[in-house]
């Protein structure tokens, strides 16, 4: 009787550590990356990889201005960083000059160019991606407003 | 103490108590997270196949029913579910998981409302042809019913689409697009990108060009892989480089961002560069439309590209030259002082030489236009020729219409008359011994070099507008007689002007004298009289060919000034007595008419003068009546009168008369003094009686002529 008590102990034991590892893995909320492209400034995101913040409330409370790990939606094999500049209903806009969020400028300088874009809304479920310099970068200017899905999760720049 | 083998320690209770612990939290952590445990494992395998598509969206589809299957309350397994069943074109399975979502307790509206609409577009897509959507009622009445759910932007721009698809009337779609726009947050990229284009095409259809474009543009940035969509961008943005009403800067930025993205115009390099040229062109009201490398540079230089591009371009050559044209107007506009054919005068059938060109008050008295004039006629001068050099290039390049090549060849004319015209305006001008303006050679050389383009243009206008241009180049050139040829057939051939009526008018009259001089009652100033004639000749006094003034059978080279034909005789054609004048012309056919005759006399005769008594003896109180008289009249003025003494023991001097005047009151001639003497006869006498003695008579007198009488008689008085 006490031997077979023991066992059940044993096979719970053994069973909540293998729920509790899966459980770990699903809630991980770490990972990391190696970017795809050299498009980001190189002062704030050198060389190498970096670690990604994967938790949920990290994705729910993307802002503009925020750096985010995303797939590539064209090569979902592909990690790439960018800057987030407005996410689903924002109203955004790229002049000669500047990048516009709901009509107010957004304060880093990205590389425009001649490239603009009239004032255009971000569709529901998806987020405008763009790198410091977007000529070089696989971003929205060449993809489009990337879907949450595609996000990974936010990136902190080395300063 | 032992229960079994296991001895009851301390440490055995800790573990006991650990075990137990394990053993009741696990499954009941087991048990309460079981749902998010399982929507964890399954997520991954959801998101996959929504981003890769493919084989593994059956994966995904497994993954979502298992979840609809654990927990049928949530609406997300099923809106995912039928996601990727459109995605794998599964419409049918695809609109069947959406219409189920309402059925999930735990649906939002919002859900609802997607989900009906992820319906309607399943059914659209089940069933379409050749991208043409299939039951579109029953969609519709899908989407009111998701509407009814909540007017998600979603529903809204499907709504939209769906209406513009069955050609409804465009306010009703509009009033959907708007409203789907407005609506927070956004639709789904690919509902957004679709209600983009629409909203682009309702505004390109209101003539909203600039919004059209930026609608197709935010389309293009929604999903940047529509090529077709980039290239509606474009084309809509060309529309909007021309818009009226547009703003300066907008259009500067619109037209240099075309410019740019010129070679991705493809064949429709031509459209584009058409576009910006006219585009440049809407500066021209621009303080610095002119400047170096401005917009009419700008635009010249476009229109030269298109050129380039197809030299058999008529539109290119068109629109280059109109644009040269325009700018000799302008600068036309801006002459202070008018230049025949560019202001203030059209050619008229005495042509455009002379004194008629430019007014002596307007160039400072020189004759010629001032220094900012002459400035702005040398750029017209400029751009006439750099005009009329496109559009030889267009009749000989290019393969332009029968109506091309008549306005063409108008032009090339109409340069040419204008160079020529600029040419004589400034210049001197220079006349032959006939008055006749003499033609620079170079002015009639253009002239010349023209002919044969006006003939061309009169065989090929039918219409005999090419005749009247060739009359007006005829006249011009001087040849009268031909130019009156081609007027007439011009007028024949039905081409209608007010100006032509008036020149054929002009052509066919008479030139006449208006009034000549020296007339016999008019007052002639010195000794040389100012022979002058006053000609009216619609042609113009500079039209007028082969004047001759004769006099007294002599050809003299009288001097024209307006319409005055003058001339002041040598000494040695001023000889007294009786003299005559004739003037002649060459009418419009170069045949010579008499215009007038007229005769005048020099007066080179002194006064005559008579006096009674006329000599002798005379008593010393006698009272000389005196007459005189003269053709030219007597300048009463001038006279003077007196008595004095011939011997030098009187010596007597009277002054009787001076200036006209008495200079004594003679009561005996019932005179005061000061009286003027304004007639003849006059009486003269001595303020007191003369003693005896030998006296002399004298009197000074001028005619009107200035001819001088200056004479005396001797009297005697007795004692």
């Amino acid at each position: 009787m006490s031997e077979m008590f023991h066992e059940v102990i044993k096979i719970a034991v053994v069973f909540g550590i293998v729920l509790l590892c899966f459980w770990l893995f699903k809630h991980r909320t770490r990972t990391s990356i190696e970017p795809g492209d050299k498009s980001m400034d190189v002062s704030g995101f050198p060389e190498g990889g970096y670690s990604v913040d994967t938790s949920a409330s990290a994705l729910s409370g993307l802002k503009s201005g925020a750096f985010v790990a995303y797939r590539n939606p064209k090569e979902p094999a592909r990690v790439n960083i960018a800057r987030v500049i407005g996410v689903e209903g924002a109203r955004i806009e790229v002049t000669l000059k500047e990048v516009l969020v709901n009509g107010a400028p957004i304060n880093k300088r990205i590389e425009t160019n001649t490239w603009t874009i009239p004032e255009t809304l971000v569709p529901r479920g998806c987020a405008y991606l763009l790198a410091d310099d977007p000529l070089l970068g696989m971003d929205s200017k060449q993809v489009g407003p990337v879907p949450f899905s595609y996000i990974l999760g936010t990136v902190t720049p080395s300063r | 103490m032992k229960i079994g083998s296991i001895e009851l320690s301390t440490p055995a209770f800790v573990y006991a108590a650990i075990l137990a612990g394990l053993a009741v939290l696990v499954p009941a952590v087991a048990v309460s997270r079981w749902s998010a445990i399982r929507e964890s494992w399954n997520r991954d395998t959801v998101i996959n196949a929504a981003a890769e598509g493919g084989d593994s969206i059956e994966a995904g589809v497994a993954a979502c029913k298992a979840l609809i299957a654990a927990d049928p309350s949530k609406a997300a397994p099923r809106l995912h579910l039928g996601c990727l069943l459109a995605a794998a074109k599964n419409y049918k399975e695809a609109q069947e998981a959406f219409e189920h979502v309402p059925d999930a307790a735990k649906a939002t509206a919002d859900e609802k409302s997607l989900a009906l609409t992820g319906a309607a577009c399943a059914l659209c897509l089940d069933g379409a042809v050749g991208g043409k959507p299939a039951h579109l009622d029953d969609a519709e009445k899908l989407l009111k019913k998701a509407i009814e759910f909540k007017d998600t932007p979603d529903a809204l721009a499907a709504m939209a689409i769906l209406k513009s698809w069955k050609s409804e009337r465009a306010a009703d779609v509009d009033a959907f697009v708007s409203k789907a726009l407005s609506s927070p947050p956004a639709p789904a990229p690919g509902l957004l990108a679709e209600l983009y284009k629409l909203n682009g095409s309702l505004l390109a259809r209101n003539h909203r060009a600039a919004d059209a474009a930026n609608a197709f543009q935010s389309a293009k940035a929604v999903n940047p892989a529509d090529l077709q969509m980039d290239a509606a961008a474009r084309l809509t943005l060309l529309a909007t480089l021309n818009e009226p009403g547009m703003n300066s800067a907008a259009r500067r930025i619109a037209i240099e961002k075309m410019m740019l993205d010129l070679e991705k115009f493809g064949k429709a390099k031509r459209d584009a560069l058409l576009a910006i040229g006219m585009a440049w062109h809407a500066f021209n009201g621009e303080a610095d439309y002119t400047d170096p490398n401005g917009p009419f540079e700008k635009a010249c230089a476009t229109f030269k590209t298109m050129l380039d591009l197809d030299k058999k371009d008529v539109l290119a050559y068109k629109n280059y030259a109109s644009l040269l044209e325009e700018r000799v107007a302008a600068l036309s506009a801006e002459l202070t002082a008018p230049v025949t054919g560019l202001k203030g005068e059209t050619t008229h059938a005495g042509g455009g030489w002379a004194a008629d060109t430019v007014p002596e008050n307007a160039t400072g008295g020189s004759g010629l236009p001032d220094k900012a004039d002459m400035l702005r006629l040398g750029k017209i001068a400029n751009f006439l020729r750099e005009e009329q050099v496109v559009w030889e290039q267009l009749l000989a390049r290019a393969e332009p219409s029968k109506e091309d090549k008549i306005d063409a060849k108008l032009r090339i004319i109409a340069c040419g008359r204008h160079k020529a015209l600029i040419g004589a305006a400034t210049r001197p001008i220079r006349r032959d011994t006939s008055y006749n303006v003499i033609l620079d050679p170079g002015d009639e050389q253009i002239l010349k070099q023209l002919l044969p383009t006006a003939t061309d243009l009169a065989a090929l206008d039918e219409s005999g507008q090419g005749n009247y241009v060739m009359g007006l180049l005829l006249i011009e050139k001087g040849d009268l007689t031909g130019a009156r040829t081609a007027l007439l057939e011009s007028s024949k051939r039905g081409f209608k002007s007010a100006e032509l009526t008036k020149l054929l008018a002009t052509l066919d009259a008479k030139t006449k004298v208006l009034d000549s001089g020296p007339s016999p009652t008019e007052r002639q100033f010195g000794a040389a009289p100012l022979i002058r004639a006053t000609l009216e000749s619609p042609l113009g006094l500079g039209a007028l060919k082969g004047l001759k003034i004769t006099l007294d059978g002599k050809n003299v080279p009288a001097s024209i000034f307006g319409s005055q034909i003058l001339y002041t005789p040598r000494e040695s054609e001023m000889g007294g007595g009786e003299h005559v004048v004739k003037f002649s012309v060459n009418d419009a056919s170069g045949a010579p008419i008499e215009l007038s005759q007229f005769d005048y006399q020099i007066d080179k005769q002194p006064p005559e003068w008579k006096v009674e008594p006329a000599s002798g003896t005379v008593k010393g109180d006698a009272v000389f009546n005196i007459s005189v008289a003269d053709p030219s009249g007597v300048d009463w003025a001038s006279l003077s009168a007196g008595i004095r003494a011939k011997t030098a023991n009187s010596p007597l001097d009277v002054v009787v008369a001076k200036n006209g005047r008495y200079s004594h009151s003679l009561p005996a001639i019932n005179v005061r003094s000061a009286e003027a003497i304004l007639r003849s006869p006059f009486k003269l006498v001595t303020p007191n009686p003369l003693l005896p003695g030998e006296y002399t008579l004298w009197i000074e007198v001028r005619d009107l002529a200035g001819n001088k009488l200056k004479d005396e008689k001797a009297y005697s008085v007795e004692k």
